[in-house]
């Protein structure tokens, strides 16, 4: 009798137990957790400019990259020191170390000469040089005299700046045409190398400058002095002469600077046949010519030979340095496995000679070849008696290879590598590792085709699963082992696992960084660590496409879609291991679009491209992709445009003819293009069709649904027009123009015009648009009331977007009975009055971000009364809209996804100042309140309106960490419908999770495993123990 | 001199947008079946100034929508049915399905999309159904053509506060004291307590 009620009283507190330590999940991390769901990687970019200084015996590797960075590198580690992130429209153009002083130009908009200081890497002074903007784009150099720097800008702009404080001594500019690109100071004098353009090649001229006052001496052009670049074009000086040499269309050319009508022919000054140089390295007063000829190359100076290599003079890179009065030159040379060095010595008195010859491990078909080297010797105390035979000196060679990356070699072993390629990709995908179990024998019989397993007798097909089934389970006690030791420690550290199967929570996948430089990277979303790599030469990549995810007995397999000049590369790699399937090459190709449907041979998704003769061509190029496409060819629309800055946008269908071969050609349905001046700033992407939605309608306050509209064809777009010319200008204005089409009919759903937005300033995206279930979210910069056009029409009046179908555009009486029906239609607040009256531009400037939301009928419980959905029919999306201001600037915008789509969703915003921030779709929301909520809408938990989005500290998803030059943001989901894992890149790497919802499936980490079991075990024995007693009384009862 | 002539030309302006827009613009309609060339429908009446949805309709012509499908008898119903909206320097097109227009009854929808200047860019041409299948029961309704005119709408943006000048002179009135603020609390209460505080003292035993 006692042992009945006893069950649900200790069932209740079970349950009370665990909700509690359930309860203690968050979302947002504490500071312990920092780093350990998540990973960052700081980079730099690929080094243009690498220089070694040695101040206090101290090495150091200053670099200034191809993405406008500069940096300090520590040589023992590879790790930054200090880094520099200039702006994305800042380009650097020339950089120069003096001792302590690093003086850098760049700009594209503006040209600045800034000097850093190199130990610490702050910034010593800045000088924005008055230049008109039209010419900025020529290359710029720097040269010291002293202590004073000697800026050429602009191509025809030499200013000599005080090195203090930056504060100008002269500036001169020269108008005869030419574009000088080169400084060399050489006595009381500065020579500027340039060009201008002649009849079919360029023509070398010289500026002679002088030094003191500024004033141009002379300016001349040498003779023979025909190049076709000004790459081919050095500058040479030793202790008496200033020369300039080049690799002339012909033959090779010195000229000694300053005598105006002499040239001379390399081949008869240094007496080599068909001399071409390949590079002028810097040693102290005097320079060195490496020179090629006849296959070998050698270094000299203009009087005399000092060394010849020996080897071919393929792919030969060198670089020099000096110690205590010797010079080093190494020359490496890249081969398939290896990459071999040699490094001479020179010095005054003694003759040259090879002091140090090793391979370097460098693997083509990972890094491709080395493409630039910087030489660093360090001092031993062995390093003068080394010409008596001691011992070698110890060198450091930093070399940047074809695929971006850097390594440090150090005495013929790799010191450290930098993944560099990594702020070149232009693309990422993830990719699903395999689970275990899938690649089980009992799986197997799944694998097969039914008419497969319908030969087997069915004893045959028991002993089989009877088989699998003893297989596994001489796995199982090991198994136990680990889930007993993952209870017990819960910091097990999972992350060193070197097998590709995917965790229990699906958190751990591959991301797969595809690069313009040609490099695939696979990294690990669990610790960021490379599980593979490759480098395909001569590719740019700029799609990747998973085409099988991981199948039963099948790898995963990627496609990397290549663009070159003419031709368009597809490549099939296997996604674990990233080892070639297949390569496809096709020519004329416009666009390269994944399909739905799979072919039967490898079941791979095939891959439509779109030629420019409007013919489709698919990869696979056979018959089984060719028939899987031709079903659902008569339903297949696609839509083309170049991307942004394109004003046009066209949608096809598909015509097959069976004329021989079957063949698909594209036939246009309509053509869209924009008003004049309009020109596409931003592209959505219609809703994937693997992406769910959990819910049809948004439930109400009062209980009632509004009805999403879901139309897999919607697009989502802006556009933008400017006039004038830059922000600020008396003329300048700027309007960005949302859209909503549909990519099967054309319909335009949907536009609306934001008056004074646009891109903060010309080279900086600011307009950017995420397209994701029913909902858009748009961002622009807002230039103020300034910029807003005049009107051409007088009450320029929106036509409301109509749900019903049946009008678009209200009369004014409907208008205003509309108006008082507000509090019957759904978000009539916002629809209404966005085109009720013409919108004032704000006068605050800064970033806004516009929320969209559509749904299939301004009313709530109304929908199309139809079981299918065509995008042909009249009926229109009801569309709603709210904007927010936005105190951060935006470089890129993203979403999370999740399993089931059920969690919240989050929208990810790069920050330009390092963050990678997320806002809840609560926030972005339309329907916020703008007057006092009601009671409906306060049971609908809306948030009331507020004009600006706060920046919430705690919803940084990179919390303290600078994650610079956020471009891309992509979330994937895991097998936790509550988190989705996200990486951030553009320079930096970052990937962490994020739970919008909170990690409402997930234990927290403190979870205290052994309380649980403890409490289980205390109920069980509870419930032991009372039902032994309940048995007794009941025996006793029946005695009595 | 330069007042007059600017008044001139003001006065010419205006007159020009009043009679620009007065005057409802007329674009021609014609269509097509598949690749076949386009013949003349109708025609668009509409007014680029006008807010008025009667200023914006479609004049029929002597050919109808289903004109073109008997001229073109045993044509395959996934053909498509394509508008052409020309005249003024504006050429226009959209297209549906013959068979939804069909299965629609030749309910159709025209869209302009006018640009900032009032001129059309882009056609929208729908029809009322979401499907070929013709309904098991007609629905007997009669051909009808609307046609819309769509602007852009201004965007939204955000609703900024704006700061409220509530005197004269802009600046905030000055803070009032307690006793001014709750005067008419305060006086109830000192009143109410004065009045009771005269009654008598019960009598001693």
């Amino acid at each position: 009798m006692s042992a009945g009620p006893s069950r649900p009283t200790l069932g209740f507190l079970l349950a009370a137990v665990l909700l509690l330590l359930v309860s203690s999940a968050s979302a947002f991390i504490h500071a312990d957790q920092a780093g350990l769901n998540d990973w960052h990687k700081t980079l730099v970019g690929t080094p243009r400019f690498a220089f070694y200084t040695r101040p206090a015996r101290k090495g150091q590797l200053i670099v200034g990259t191809e993405r406008n960075v500069l940096a300090s590198l520590n040589t023992k580690t590879g790790d930054i020191v200090w880094r520099q992130v200039l702006e994305p429209f800042d380009e650097l153009k020339a950089l120069k170390l003096d001792g302590p002083a690093l003086t850098s130009i760049s700009g594209t908009t503006a040209l600045h000469t800034r000097q850093w200081d190199a130990p610490s890497g702050s910034l010593v002074w800045d000088y924005e040089h008055p230049v008109a903007m039209h010419s900025l784009s020529a290359a710029a150099d720097i040269a010291r005299v002293n202590e004073d720097v000697i800026a050429l800008v602009n191509g025809n702009t030499i200013t000599r700046l005080a090195g203090e404080d930056g504060s100008v001594s002269w500036t001169v500019t020269s108008d005869s045409g030419a574009t000088y690109e080169r400084l060399y100071v050489f006595e009381d004098a500065i020579y500027a190398i340039g060009a201008r353009e002649a009849s079919s090649a360029l023509e070398i001229c010289v500026l002679k400058v002088d030094l003191k006052d500024g004033k141009i001496v002379s300016e001349y052009q040498p003779p023979n002095g025909h190049v076709h670049s000004l790459t081919g074009v050095y500058l040479y000086g030793d202790q008496t002469t200033a020369n300039v040499l080049w690799n002339g269309v012909d033959r090779a050319y010195r000229h000694a600077l300053g005598q105006t009508a002499e040239t001379d022919e390399l081949d008869e000054l240094f007496g080599l046949k068909d001399p071409r140089i390949h590079s002028v390295l810097d040693y102290q007063e005097t320079s060195l010519i490496v020179v090629g000829s006849e296959n070998k190359y050698s270094v000299r100076t203009i009087k005399s030979s000092l060394h010849t290599f020996s080897g071919e003079q393929a792919s030969s890179v060198f670089s020099s340095a000096s110690v205590s009065g010797q010079v080093y030159i190494s020359c490496v040379r890249s081969g398939e496995t290896e990459a071999d060095i040699e490094l001479v010595s020179l010095s005054h008195n003694d003759s040259p000679q090879s002091v140090f010859t090793a391979s370097l491990p460098l693997d083509r078909n990972v890094s491709g070849e080395i493409v630039k080297t910087a030489l660093d010797v360090i001092p031993t105390p062995g390093d003068k008696s080394q010409a008596s035979g001691g011992p070698p000196p110890v060198f450091r060679v930093f070399a940047v290879t074809a695929d971006g990356s850097t390594r440090l070699f150090k005495s013929g072993e790799v010191i450290w590598s930098r993944e560099e390629s990594l702020t070149a990709a232009t693309t990422a995908e993830y990719v699903d590792l395999p689970e275990k179990s899938m690649l089980s024998q009992e799986h197997d019989e799944l694998d097969e085709l039914p008419e497969e397993t319908a030969s087997h007798s069915g004893m045959e097909r028991y002993l089989r699963r009877l088989r699998t089934h003893l297989a596994k389970s001489a796995h199982y006690p090991q198994h136990l082992l680990k889930t007993i030791q993952s209870f017990t420690d819960s910091k097990t550290d999972s992350k060193a696992r070197s097998d590709l199967f995917a965790d229990f929570f699906g958190v751990r996948k591959l991301v797969v960084f595809a690069s313009k430089t040609g490099k695939v990277v696979a990294l690990d979303t669990e610790n960021g660590q490379t599980v593979w790599e490759r480098y395909f030469p001569k590719s740019h990549f700029e799609q990747i496409e998973t085409v099988r995810a991981a199948l039963v007995r099948f790898p995963p397999i990627l496609t990397l879609i290549s663009r070159n000049k003419h031709s368009v590369d597809v490549k099939r790699i296997n996604a674990l291991t990233g080892s070639d399937i297949s390569a496809e090459s096709f020519h004329d190709i416009r666009k390269v679009i994944k399909l739905p449907v799979e072919e039967t041979e490898d079941r791979t998704h095939v891959l439509a491209l779109v030629g420019n003769d409007q013919k489709l061509y698919f990869s696979p190029s056979t018959p089984s992709a060719l028939e899987a496409f031709a079903t659902i060819a008569p339903q297949f629309h696609l839509y083309l445009t170049e991307g942004i800055g394109a004003s046009e946008i066209e949608g096809f269908s598909v015509e097959s003819s069976n004329a021989g071969n079957q063949s698909f050609s594209l036939k246009s349905t309509w053509k869209l293009t924009f008003p004049v001046g309009e020109t596409i700033a931003a592209l959505g992407t219609p809703s994937p069709g693997d992406e769910k939605v959990a819910s049809l309608g948004r439930v109400l306050g009062n209980r009632s649904v509004l009805y999403k509209y879901l139309n897999p064809n919607l697009l989502a777009l802006a556009t933008i027009k400017t006039t004038g010319g830059v922000p600020g200008a008396p003329d300048f204005t700027s309007t960005v123009f949302v859209y909503l089409l549909d990519t099967v009919t054309g319909t335009v759903h949907y536009r609306s015009e934001h008056e004074g937005a646009g891109d903060v300033w010309p080279g900086v995206p600011s307009v950017f648009v995420e397209q994701r279930d029913n909902w858009a979210v748009l961002s622009y910069w807002n230039h103020g009331p300034e910029a807003v056009p005049q009107p051409e029409l007088p009450a320029s009046t929106g036509a409301e977007n109509n749900a019903d179908g049946g009008e678009a555009l209200p009369s004014r009486k409907k208008l205003v009975r509309k108006k008082k029906r507000k509090a019957g239609s759904v978000g009539g607040a916002a629809a209404g009055e966005q085109s009720l009256t013409p919108i004032a531009t704000p006068d605050a400037k800064g970033y806004e971000i516009v929320a969209l939301e559509f749904y299939e009928s301004s009313k709530p419980d109304q929908r199309t009364d139809s079981e299918t959905f065509s995008s042909f029919h009249s009926k229109r999306p009801h569309v709603l809209s709210q904007t927010y201001a936005f105190a951060k600037r935006i470089s890129a915008i993203g979403a999370t996804v999740t399993r089931a789509g059920i969690t919240t969703r989050e929208i990810l915003l790069g920050l330009a100042d390092g963050h990678l921030y997320g806002v809840s779709k609560r926030l972005l929301d339309p329907r916020r309140p703008i007057a006092a909520p009601t009671a409906d809408e306060k049971e609908e938990m809306l948030y009331p309106y507020r004009p600006a989005l706060d920046f919430n500290p705690k919803a940084v998803a990179s919390y303290d960490l600078h994650v610079a030059g956020i471009q891309h943001v992509r979330a994937v989901p895991t097998k936790m419908e509550s988190t989705s894992l996200v990486v951030a890149f553009g320079l930096d790497v970052f990937c962490g999770r994020r739970s919008p919802s909170k990690t409402f499936d997930l234990l927290s980490e403190s979870f205290n495993y052994m309380a649980l079991l403890a409490t289980i075990a205390a109920c069980v024995m509870g419930i032991w123990f009372s039902k032994r007693l309940s048995e007794r009384k009941k025996v006793k009862d029946l005695w009595r | 001199m330069k007042l007059p002539s600017a008044l001139v030309f003001t006065v010419l302006l205006a007159v020009g947008f009043l009679h620009c827009a007065a005057e409802p613009m007329e674009l021609s309609v014609l269509h097509s079946l598949g690749s076949s060339a386009p013949s003349l429908r109708g025609s668009i009446v509409y007014d680029p100034a006008s807010l008025k949805r009667s200023a914006n309709k479609y004049v029929a012509g002597s050919a109808t929508a289903g004109s073109v499908v008997s001229a073109g008898a045993n044509t395959d119903p996934r053909e498509m049915y394509r508008v052409y909206v020309e005249g003024d320097g504006v050429k226009l097109t959209a297209a549906v399905p013959l068979c939804m227009l069909e299965a629609s009854e030749y309910q159709e929808q025209i869209t302009l999309h006018l640009d900032s200047n009032g001129v059309p860019w882009h056609l929208d041409y729908l029809v009322g159904a979401t499907s070929c299948e013709k309904p098991a029961k007609p629905l007997g309704r009669t051909p009808k053509t609307l046609v819309f005119i769509e602007r852009a709408l201004a965007g939204t943006r955000p609703k900024l506060e704006q700061m409220v000048e509530t005197t004269v002179d802009g600046k905030p009135e000055p803070e009032k004291s307690f006793i001014q603020k709750y005067w008419f609390y305060i006086v109830p209460a000192v009143l109410i307590l004065l009045l009771q505080s005269g009654g008598e003292e019960p009598a001693k035993k």
